[in-house]
């Protein structure tokens, strides 16, 4: 169960490589075990959370324009949709880069190296923490289009926002 | 419930009662279930009736729609015509007076009779535009309501408990005289129908509560220039006359009502036909706000005093009057009581038609400024609105509007906005409205509290709308579309605008 996060984010293992992925899922380089800390679970529920209050502020919130009849048009929660993506992906971003810079990698995710220790390989880059940003971004719209089909129908204004998603006949 | 028989004779009687018609679409409480109109004028092409005639078609429709079971006051009262006719068929249809009367085949002393009491222009008037405000000529042509197949019809209609209200003009031909003549006749016993036969329920007819209006002098007519004999400067002595006759009614009438008008506006002379065409005047609401007071059951103690063999013991006489006299006024020159009759509901079936984009527009005709209504595009909020409210979703698309009954709904809203303009156009301006206005909370004027919760967070046309999907949440969805439709728009305005004093 606990393992569910992790399994999304790694469809887009692909985008951001193995070896971060390795080091999100806690594989401990000393122990050689995952004993370390899964962060696709605090990553994800993060974006989970972010997405939810994002969505839940779309089609409930009383005021700022959300839950308003001139708020309840497809582009206006892609609009909301994209706001709440977009900071997920600075979430994965920040979390991951700061790990990278910092040196919370463990060394043998990080490098390939000679019987000397000397580097032969990098194995994770800046721009992979970048492309896990990207992922986390996809993983955030698709929690924001679960949630919107969750919580949409009991909002006043927008319940038929967006109109693609009304996949059962509105009362 | 009961039913009021309401006798419009003339053209002050169509307009009056298109005014009747148009409050009982904005849903002003009216205590009958049923209106009857029966209208009585021989110049049946005239444009006052023919204009109250689709009114009252269109309205017959929506009605049925109407019947939602719920709140809706739209168009509740039902409207039902006698045989399917709103006209009552005079059996004759000669043109000329002298034909009529047969002065061909008169006996030589007979015809010298009738050339004393008629001048040569009377004997020859055409009337099938009417009596052009002869009443010696209507008191003649309409003595022939007996034997009539409508009356034949109102008869097996009557139940024990309708009512019989009269709206008459005295100032006019077909008005003055046959308010008392069909007053008479509803009073004689044993009417016999075309067949000969005593009409049953007559006795019915004979002891019901019956009212009426005389409407005075409200406008004048300006010179004529096609040979009419209507003459404006006759108004008041003809009214006088009348007035003078109208002793005669005391105790025969339960409620009498009275409405004149000082400051008039002069129309363009036509004789009748289909140029005559006036303008809506507050006095004919006000005239139909006295059918409502008639059938009102809270002033049954004031308005009828019977012995107890049911004969009028005294006929109670009433005037209409507003607050303050001014040539333009609104609501709030209005009495308590008239004002909680009409402020909701005008409103709110304007907030209604404004919302399907029924408004008023300067328009430059040759030269002049004129204003319009119209069905404004840009104001049309419903088409704007309706793919993205949830109110409307899959509900309420393009196509509902193709929908005859929502056709003529608009088409009542329409002439319901023009017959406010037509008020506010003339020399006693009732004008309680801004109609030019394409706002959705700022169209009363006055100084009235009128709508509910005014710090809300949606202004404009969003605050209708989410009232709109508030509503939609709260109603029996178990009836057809239109229905459901009436009944939504009436919850909304309700809940929007709710004047109380």
């Amino acid at each position: 169960m606990d393992e569910i996060l992790g399994k999304i984010y790694c469809w887009f293992e692909s985008i951001f490589g193995q070896y971060l992925a390795e080091y999100l899922w806690g594989y401990n380089c000393e122990t050689q075990v995952y004993d370390g800390k899964n962060l696709f679970n605090s990553i994800g529920l993060i974006a989970m959370s972010v997405s939810f209050a994002f969505v839940l502020a779309y089609y409930y919130l009383p005021f700022w324009g959300f839950n308003h009849p001139r708020t309840n048009r497809w582009w206006n929660w892609l609009i909301i949709l994209i706001i709440a993506s977009v900071i997920n992906f600075f979430i994965g971003y920040s979390w991951t880069i700061n790990d990278f810079l910092n040196g919370n990698i463990g060394d043998c995710l990080m490098y390939i190296r000679d019987s000397d220790g000397n580097i032969i390989s990098q194995l994770i880059y800046e721009k992979d923490c970048w492309l896990f940003g990207l992922s986390n971004f996809f993983v955030s719209v698709m929690f924001f289009i679960i949630w919107s089909l969750l919580l949409k129908w009991k909002s006043r204004n927008c319940k038929n926002s967006p109109h693609s998603l009304s996949f059962r006949k509105s009362n | 419930m009961s039913k009021l028989y309401v006798f419009g004779i003339g053209g002050t009687g169509a307009r009056v009662l298109k005014s009747l018609t148009m409050l009982l679409a904005a849903g002003t409480d009216c205590d009958v279930e049923t209106i009857v109109p029966i209208i009585i004028d021989r110049d049946i092409s005239n444009k006052d009736l023919s204009r109250t005639k689709l009114l009252i078609e269109d309205y017959i429709i929506v009605n049925k729609i109407a019947k939602t079971n719920g709140n809706n006051k739209f168009f509740k009262t039902n409207i039902h015509l006698l045989n399917n006719e709103l006209c009552l068929q005079l059996r004759d249809n000669t043109q000329k007076f002298d034909e009529f009367i047969g002065r061909s085949t008169m006996s030589n002393e007979n015809e010298a009779l009738v050339n004393m009491l008629f001048s040569k222009e009377t004997l020859g008037l055409d009337m099938t535009e009417g009596f052009q405000g002869n009443p010696n000529i209507g008191s003649v042509v309409l003595n022939q309501f007996d034997g009539n197949d409508i009356f034949k019809a109102f008869a097996s209609d009557f139940k024990d408990g309708d009512k019989i209200f009269i709206i008459s003009s005295i100032f006019g031909g077909t008005g003055a005289s046959g308010f008392p003549l069909l007053r008479r006749i509803l009073h004689t016993p044993n009417v016999t129908g075309s067949d000969g036969k005593v009409l049953a329920k007559w006795g019915l007819i004979n002891k019901a509560p019956i009212g009426a209006i005389s409407v005075l002098p409200y406008f004048l007519v300006g010179s004529p220039t096609d040979g009419s004999l209507v003459d404006s400067d006759t108004f008041i002595d003809k009214a006088r006359a009348a007035l003078s006759y109208y002793k005669n009614e005391d105790k025969k009438i339960d409620v009498l009502y009275y409405i004149a008008d000082k400051l008039t506006t002069t129309y363009e002379h036509h004789k009748g036909g289909d140029a005559q065409m006036n303008n809506a005047h507050f006095v004919e609401l006000a005239a139909a706000l006295a059918v409502l007071d008639f059938v009102n059951p809270e002033k049954s103690g004031i308005n009828f005093h019977r012995d107890k063999d049911n004969n009028i013991e005294r006929t109670v006489y009433k005037e209409f009057g507003i607050n303050t006299n001014l040539p333009e006024f609104t609501f709030d020159n209005l009495s308590d009581e008239t004002k909680r009759l009409i402020v909701n509901p005008l409103s709110r079936f304007l907030l209604f038609a404004k919302y399907m984009g029924f408004g008023v527009e300067k328009e430059q005709k040759n030269g002049k400024e004129k204003f319009v209504v119209k069905h404004i595009e840009r104001n049309d909020i419903f088409k704007q609105e309706n793919k993205y409210q949830p109110y409307s979703h899959k509900r309420f698309t393009d196509d509902f509007r193709k929908i005859n009954s929502i056709q003529k709904l608009e088409s009542v809203q329409l002439k319901f906005v023009e017959w406010l303009l037509e008020m506010e156009l003339q020399n006693r301006r009732f004008a309680p409205f801004n109609l030019m206005s394409s706002n959705a909370t700022d169209f009363i004027k006055g100084n009235m509290s009128v709508f509910k919760n005014d710090n809300s967070r949606y202004k404009n046309w969003s605050k209708i709308d989410n009232e709109l999907n508030n509503q939609i949440n709260k109603i029996n969805k178990s009836m057809d579309n239109e229905s459901l439709f009436i009944e939504l728009f009436y919850n909304m305005t309700s809940e929007i605008i709710n004047y109380k004093n």
